[in-house]
């Protein structure tokens, strides 16, 4: 394994509004290594997305400590490229936000376009790309600023769903090839046992870390596609569901 | 080859007859106005209706002849014009730099909500009188209430815009460590630009009430002193006359802008 990129310890938040307080996390502790790909899936509701925007520094927790080696990258659910810029000016907006080189950033930023194929649509606007090809420019825009660790809010649950297994695949292959350390925040379990190598199962609020599974793959190096079909995947599938309890949430 | 051929024709066909329907709706709004105009020359020379208080299309060109031949016309029509385009402008400016204030303090926002809900419920021309006491009987007074009229408006319908921009999409620079200016530059402004140019459409109509209505109770030139003025010596010729040149002067603004529009929003086409 190699060394902790991420280390969180004791993390807790509570949320004040004027109705009075909300203990969204309890305690969460959670160490990831680089270039691993670890999944937090919880009931709906449960914090999930709130652990990301503490390791992004959008918000401070109000109790434990937070670490990270390097500079982390945000993908959202819903790609947010902007309207008014090209394919590629929305890819720098984050190096054009941080002041650095552009011209560097630009000869980076289209290479991966090209890569990743979308070199034929750099001075494209979002509206005339498809939901997967804009999905890959969001994904690109947050790779431009050379982020160490990548945050996913629930990247792909905007997709309808045949779009959203090639672009677990795609995402996956580019995450890989850019060695890349991930967190991926979802509520589609299967989604997480086919992409993740650990998978943090969360406590309804306020959240408490119940499991970490370890995924193990039959055949190592497959897609998350092809994971899918891994003899494993059901016990794990019934494993997870059983501890996420979904029918005690509903009512 | 003939599949090709069949599905062009087709379209051919479509297109023909998308084009047969722009020329009939452009000829019959020809004809309307033609009509129109011909109808009131006509109804006025056989004394259905009384030229002298309706006055007619052959009156009022004469009058726009005489009035070009002194100079007049150009005195009155470009007085109004420019005033409006001051109101109109100062207008604008005002109002976006003062909602970008609002965007940038919720504090004051909240603070000045009610202050602008009255100030956007009380009928501007009710100010008339005061400005011109405060700012004598002129130009001046004429612009204020232009700007007056439009600025709140503009207030509102910025800040509501403003506001109304996609949280993520701030969440998200603010992720790549955006602070409150790029905030604002690289997103709200860029997102807020359509609302800004619907914004700036009903400017200039109320740019125009404005101009106008401040030309009725203080002017000594312009369209609407024309107006008065006419109306008051009772030569409808005159009266008929500014208001056609006033319509006309605001459709050809209205269509600057909306060319404007055009252009700044290529990104949505």
């Amino acid at each position: 394994m190699g060394k902790c990129k991420v280390s969180l310890q004791d993390i807790a938040m509570t949320f004040q509004t004027p109705d009075g307080e909300t203990q969204a996390i309890q305690s969460f502790s959670l160490d990831i290594y680089e270039g691993e790909f670890v999944s937090i899936v919880g009931p709906s509701g449960c914090g999930k997305s709130t652990i990301l925007n503490i390791l992004s520094g959008l918000l401070q927790p109000t109790g434990g400590i937070v670490e990270v080696q390097g500079k982390v990258g945000y993908m959202f659910q819903k790609d947010h490229l902007f309207e008014w810029r090209t394919i590629l000016r929305n890819c720098l907006i984050g190096p054009e936000i941080q002041k650095q080189d552009l011209k560097a950033a630009r000869a980076y930023v289209e290479k991966l376009l090209r890569k990743y194929g979308l070199g034929d649509f750099l001075h494209h606007y979002p509206h005339q790309l498809s939901g997967g090809m804009r999905q890959r420019a969001a994904l690109i825009r947050t790779l431009a600023v050379s982020p160490d660790v990548l945050l996913l809010d629930e990247p792909f649950s905007a997709l309808d769903y045949q779009t959203r297994l090639t672009v677990v695949d795609e995402v996956w292959n580019i995450l890989r090839q850019e060695r890349m350390t991930a967190l991926i925040v979802t509520h589609d379990i299967a989604e997480a046992i086919s992409l993740s190598d650990r998978i943090c199962v969360l406590s309804r609020r306020p959240a408490v870390v119940k499991n970490i599974y370890s995924i193990e793959r039959t055949i190592p190096g497959q897609t998350p596609l092809q994971n899918r079909k891994d003899e494993r995947f059901r016990i794990y599938f019934d494993q997870i569901w059983k501890e996420l309890d979904i029918h005690a949430e509903v009512y | 080859m003939p599949k090709s051929t069949e599905i062009s024709q087709q379209r051919r066909q479509y297109l023909r007859q998308q084009k047969a329907r722009r020329v009939s709706i452009f000829s019959t709004q020809i004809a309307v106005l033609l009509i129109f105009f011909g109808l009131w020359e006509v109804a006025a020379n056989l004394d259905w209706i009384d030229a002298f208080i309706t006055s007619q299309p052959s009156r009022m060109w004469k009058t726009v002849l005489n009035m070009h031949s002194t100079g007049e016309l150009y005195l009155h029509v470009w007085t109004t014009v420019w005033e409006t385009i001051v109101g109109f402008t100062t207008g604008t400016i005002g109002g976006l730099a003062i909602a970008i204030m609002l965007w940038w303090s919720p504090f004051l926002s909240r603070v000045a909500d009610p202050y602008l809900v009255v100030l956007n419920a009380l009928p501007k021309v009710a100010l008339g009188p005061i400005l011109i006491v405060w700012l004598g009987n002129g130009q001046p007074a004429i612009i204020v209430m232009a700007l007056l009229i439009s600025i709140i408006v503009t207030i509102i319908s910025m800040l509501q815009g403003f506001l109304s921009v996609d949280q993520d999409k701030i969440k998200l620079i603010q992720a790549f460590g955006a602070n409150k200016m790029t905030i604002l530059t690289k997103v709200v402004l860029p997102a807020s630009l359509p609302n800004m140019i619907s914004a700036l459409k009903v400017n200039v109509g109320l740019s125009w009430v404005g101009v106008i209505m401040g030309e009725f109770l203080v002017s000594q030139a312009g369209l609407g002193h024309l107006i008065v003025y006419g109306g008051q010596v009772f030569q409808l010729d005159i009266v008929m006359t500014s208001v056609i040149i006033l319509a006309l002067c605001a459709a050809l603004m209205y269509v600057a802008v909306a060319y404007a529009e055009s252009k700044l929003l290529r990104w949505r086409l």
